[in-house]
Parts: structure tokens; sequence; C-alpha cells
């Protein structure tokens, strides 16, 4: 069940940033729309969500190449942490994936309930996994499909551990898989060394509303894995849905969550009404706070005339809606007003931009292609600074040598090393919000 | 169920929920942005109920809605004026300006988009609509006292920076600047020292 903000009373606030003002003729409408949870941040250990009514699976990639160096002895270390985090009551499972999945604990295939004595059994049983066979990730995906499909639970989450590409099954399989778990469950997928594929994991991720990250020293798996376990049990309202109505004849052009991270849910809609599309947003931990964008084409009026071109409603589990956020289109003949360009929309088509910039650039560097990676990696370093975005330039600057971060001048590193290169290519979805207190572009931008 | 300019019956009432048009009492688009320039200099058209020239969007003379396409709302809007003597005690007490004592009648209908209220000297012109002059001048009334605009279906009333305010039924303190009333039937519009213009808001068909 979902509780409400004791202070405000309701769970969520929205709020939309845009320049409503078109010029005569223009039928495009932007708008950012922050999303709020109620709630203190720091009291997200007083999760609202019953501990029975949440599930927890941990995916083990247990592949022949596991065996190499740490990695094993590191992904028991972390499943096991991961166990030591689960709160009691909570419903779990742990499954080991090679060339087909198979059960850890409980060994019959159903979630057991977490308590002292089953924590326990449960690690003894991880410490006994060993290496062996090939890796097939839709096989494991399916195995937690059936476990969260028998379970009462409604807050579920899996954590998917791999050191590999998908082999032993066709992507059009893995796809499948990943579209009969998509608002099923929530899976955050971590990659551990560099022989996996960013893409494929980014993919399964988006599409699970989870995060995606690359782990390059084993050592440091252990203690993620307790991160994602507490963060999953912090989000104390489950199965939150975005609905987004739009006015006759208009066109939904995306829906993209923009902030803490990019993730495109425009094909994830669906019908959900007379000029209505819901998009799953998985769970909230209190004081949780997302950025989306949003762009609708509309049929354009005449100057005067405005009109709603959206009307956002975040709506719970059990079908309330919990706040609605206006994107409205107003026509004008002003040019100084249609002109404007809200700067929260243009902050976030930047960051937008930021991770397309790096993902084709690195893309054009793996094909050989120096000129092109070259651009498009001095663009990202040039948004970045003009965005303060930190921590993806230190990224950059890992696989690019910067002349001038301004322009965007740089020179590949002749040896940037894979690791630096999938790191990058990780996070590069990871955006910074904007700075309320600045009011133009941080770091010496423009 | 509301229906919007076009026609549609929309179950949200703030917006049409089929063609996202505004309905009655929305929000005024320009607020909090500088104003946007209407529609207004089309060239004015002859009026499809009565053939008066219209040159925005409600007729000056009938209310016919130009750009939906529909008559005046049956029966107009009008303001009843009356002495308040609830309202001269707060505002005066005692001594001038003086409670009238014979206790002054005149009713003023709402038309077109926008209609100014304010005292004028007799006599001397004014761009006010509707002029509190002789017997109803009340002295403490301003020349630009409070402004009716129509808004969707109905109407709201915005003080305009006058001297001593503009008071809605029993509020303890005037209208702040820039805010907008929305008119219901029955509403008591405090203006001046006694002044009271009460509104009659046509039964809605």
């Amino acid at each position: 069940m979902t509780t409400t903000d004791p202070g405000t009373g309701a769970p969520f606030t929205a709020e939309t940033f845009q320049n409503e003002y078109l010029v005569e003729g223009a039928d495009t409408v932007d708008a950012v729309v922050t999303v709020t949870a109620a709630g203190d941040p720091s009291a997200s250990g007083t999760a609202t969500t019953a501990p029975g009514d949440r599930a927890e699976i941990i995916v083990i990639d247990t592949s022949g190449s596991m065996g190499a160096g740490r990695k094993l002895p590191a992904a028991r270390e972390a499943a096991s942490a991961a166990v030591d985090t689960l709160d009691d009551g909570v419903r779990f499972a742990v499954v080991e994936g090679a060339h087909q999945a198979r059960m850890v604990w409980p060994l019959q295939p159903e979630l057991g309930v977490a308590s002292a004595e089953t924590r326990k059994t449960a690690q003894a049983a991880i410490r006994a996994l060993d290496a062996d066979g090939g890796t097939a990730i839709g096989t494991w995906l399916q195995a937690a499909q059936r476990l969260f499909e028998a379970t009462p639970a409604t807050a579920r989450h899996a954590i998917l551990l791999t050191d590999g590409r998908n082999e032993t099954e066709t992507p059009a399989e893995l796809a499948a898989a990943v579209e009969a778990c998509r608002g099923l469950f929530q899976c955050d997928c971590r990659g551990v060394g560099v022989d996996w594929v960013v893409e494929e994991l980014r993919g399964i991720a988006s599409a699970l509303l989870g995060t995606v990250d690359i782990v390059a020293d084993p050592d440091d798996l252990a203690e993620d894995f307790r991160a994602m376990i507490s963060s999953s049990q912090s989000r104390s309202v489950p199965d939150v849905k975005l609905r987004l109505w739009t006015p006759q004849g208009a066109v939904i052009e995306s829906v993209r969550q923009v902030a803490p991270e990019v993730l495109d849910l425009s094909s994830s809609g669906t019908a959900s009404g007379p000029q209505a599309h819901d998009f799953l947003l998985g769970g909230w931990a209190p004081g949780e706070v997302r950025d989306y964008h949003l762009r609708v084409t509309v049929v354009p009026g005449a100057v005067g005339d405005e009109m709603l071109a959206g009307r956002v409603s975040l709506v719970l589990g059990d079908g309330t809606v919990a706040t609605q956020a206006l994107i409205r289109a107003v026509w004008t003949d002003d040019h100084e007003l249609s002109t404007r360009m809200d700067r929260h929309v243009a902050h976030y088509t930047g960051q937008v931009e930021l991770a397309d910039a790096i993902q084709s650039g690195l893309a054009a560097a793996k094909a050989g292609d120096e000129a092109t990676a070259t651009v498009k990696l001095g663009r990202a370093v040039q948004l970045a600074t003009a965005s303060g975005h930190d921590d993806t330039l230190r990224l950059l600057g890992k696989v690019v040598d910067v002349a001038d971060a301004e322009s965007g001048t740089v020179k590949l590193k002749p040896a940037a090393g894979q690791a630096a290169e999938m790191t990058l290519d990780t996070r590069s979805t990871r955006t910074v919000r904007l700075d309320k207190k600045k009011p133009g572009a941080k770091g010496g931008g423009s | 169920m509301p229906t919007c300019p076009a026609g549609h019956e929309s179950a949200t009432d703030d917006y049409c929920d089929s063609c996202g048009a505004p309905i009655g009492a929305t929000a005024d688009p320009t607020e909090g942005a500088p104003p946007a320039k209407q529609a207004a200099a089309a060239a004015p058209v002859p009026c499809p109920g009565c053939g008066d020239p219209v040159e925005s969007r409600y007729c000056e003379s009938c209310g016919y809605d130009v750009e939906a396409g529909t008559p005046a709302v049956v029966g107009t809007v009008t303001l009843t004026l009356s002495a308040d003597r609830g309202h001269w005690d707060r505002m005066v007490g005692s001594g001038e300006p003086a409670y009238p004592t014979v206790s002054p009648t005149l009713t003023f209908e709402l038309t077109g988009d926008v209609a100014t209220l304010g005292r004028t000297k007799p006599g001397a012109t004014s761009d006010v609509t509707l002029a509190l002059t002789g017997s109803v001048a009340d002295a403490a009334v301003s020349h630009h006292q409070c402004e009716f605009r129509r808004d969707g279906a109905g109407w709201s009333v915005r003080d305009l920076d006058s001297a001593n305010g503009t008071w809605i039924n029993a509020a303890d303190a005037p209208l702040a600047a820039g805010v907008s009333h929305q008119l219901v039937d029955g509403d008591r519009i405090l203006v001046g020292a006694w002044t009271c213009l009460t509104v009659h808001l046509p039964p809605t068909p």
C-alpha cells in the first residue's frame, strides 16, 4: 500500500517548465515536468511498503568466463552482501545463470522469506557456486519472470550481474524475454570486467526501469550490491505511472526521463483511455526527484488562442491520480515571446545531446573512424563543460586529451583502455540537474 | 457537464478534454508573463447576431461569441447598486463622506469583453464604461476603480489600483493587486465609502 506525506497530504508534486508561447503556425510543444515524491529522503529506511509486499531476486552469472581472476569470488561476496541487506520478511531468491538458469536458494522454484536463518542458508548456497557453461541472459530473465509472477508481492526488483555478452541465444530471444518482463519487475544490471556489451545491458535496464553500471574492479561489487538492495527497499511507492492526455489531433513525439539519467520511455506508452497514454515509472523513494522532457505536436491555433497541449497525471498503483501538471500552448505574433527557450528544456536538450555525442563518438572510435570520434567527443566535452557536468567531464578526460574545453577541441588518447571507454559509455546517460541558483551556464560556458 | 467554445462536452472543467481549449474560469493565459498580443488588429466584421461591427471575440452590442459562432448566453449579467451600511461603518464610521440619506438604485449590464467602473464628474468625458455620477457618485470611489472582464463563459473582477480598494463579500481585506475574483451569482462588490454592487448572473441553461 502507498502512503501520503503527512505534511502536505499529496504523495507527489509535479511542476511544469516550458515556454508556452508559439509563433503562428508552430505545432511543437516542449516541456520539462519535475516530479517530486513527498517525504524526507533521509527517512527512507522507514519504508511504507510492508516487507512481505516486497520481492527481490539476485541473478548471478556463473558462466565459464566468470571463473577467471577474482570475478566469481567477488560475485559470491556481492550476492552474499545483497542477501545480508534484505529486511526481515522480504520475499527473495538467488538464481545462477549460465546457458540456462538454476535456483541457488531456495532449491524449489519459488521465493523464500528473509529471516536470520534463511539469510544464512542462502549465503551457504552462494558460497558453493561454481563457474561453468554459456551465457543466455534471456533464460535468466524468464526464470525471474516466473518467480515474480507467482508472488503476491507488488514491489518487485531484481539485480542481474554478468561478465559477458549474450551468446547461447539469439538477440531476438533476449528481446522477447525482456518484453515479457516489462512492467512486471524492475531490474538493475551490472557488468563486471570488460567483456560484456554496454548496449545489451542498457537495453535490459532501460526496458525494466533499472540502472546499468560497470564494476571494473570485482572488489567493488559487494558495496554496489548492498547499495542496490537498500535503494530498492527505500522505494515505498511501487508501480507509479505517468499518464499523458493530449488534445485531438495531437501526436506524442517523445517522453523521456532526463534526470537523474536519460531513459527514453516513448515506445513504452500504452493507451489508457480516450486520448491518454500511460508510461510506467516504477517505484519511488521518499523525496525522490525526477525530471521528464515531453514533446507533443498539436494542431496549431490562431494567434491569441490558448490550448491545453498536455495534461500529465501521476497515477498510483491503485489507480488514484496523485498530482497533475499542465502543458499549455498560446499562439502569439510577438516574436520576443515565442523565440525564448525555457531554461530547463534547453538544459535537458543539451544533456540528451551529450549522451548521444558520447555514445556515437565511442562507437566511431571502435569502428576506427577517428575523425568522427574526435568531433563527437569534442562536442561532448563542450556540452559537459557548459552544463557543469563534472563527473562526465572527468570520465571524458580519461578517453581524450582536452586542448580547449569551451570550443570542444580534443585529441583522442592513443591508449585509453577499454575500461575507461566502457565506463564513459555506461555512465553517458547520467545527467546533472539545472543549477537553480545560477542563471546561466556554469563553468565558463556562454 | 462543462462545454468548451467548440461545443465539446468535457469531463474536465479547466480545459476541454477533447480539444484542449480553455473552459470558463481558466487562469489568464498571459498571467505571469508579458501579455500576449491578442488578435485585435483584425478589421471589424459584421456581427452574425445583430450586424453591428465586431472587433474582438464578443460583439459589444449583443454579446455574440464570434469565435465560437454562438449567440450570447440567454440573459445578461447585471449589477445592482445600493448603499451598504456595513461597508461605510468599516471605511468611514462617522463624518465624511457621509452615508447617503436616500438609498440610490441603479442597474448596470455587463456587455462586451471588458467593462471598467469609475466615478466621473457630471459633463466630463470619461473612458469608463460603468460611470458613477450624480447621486450614485460615491466620493471615495476612484475614477478607475475596478475592471470586469469576460472570462470564458463568466466574468471576473479586479481592482485597478484604486485608493480605497475593491472588496468582495465578507472578505476582511480588499482584492490584492493583480488578483481576479470570478463572479458568482449574489456576490457583493464593495467599493468607495458605501457603494455595493450585487451580481446577478443569468440562470444557467
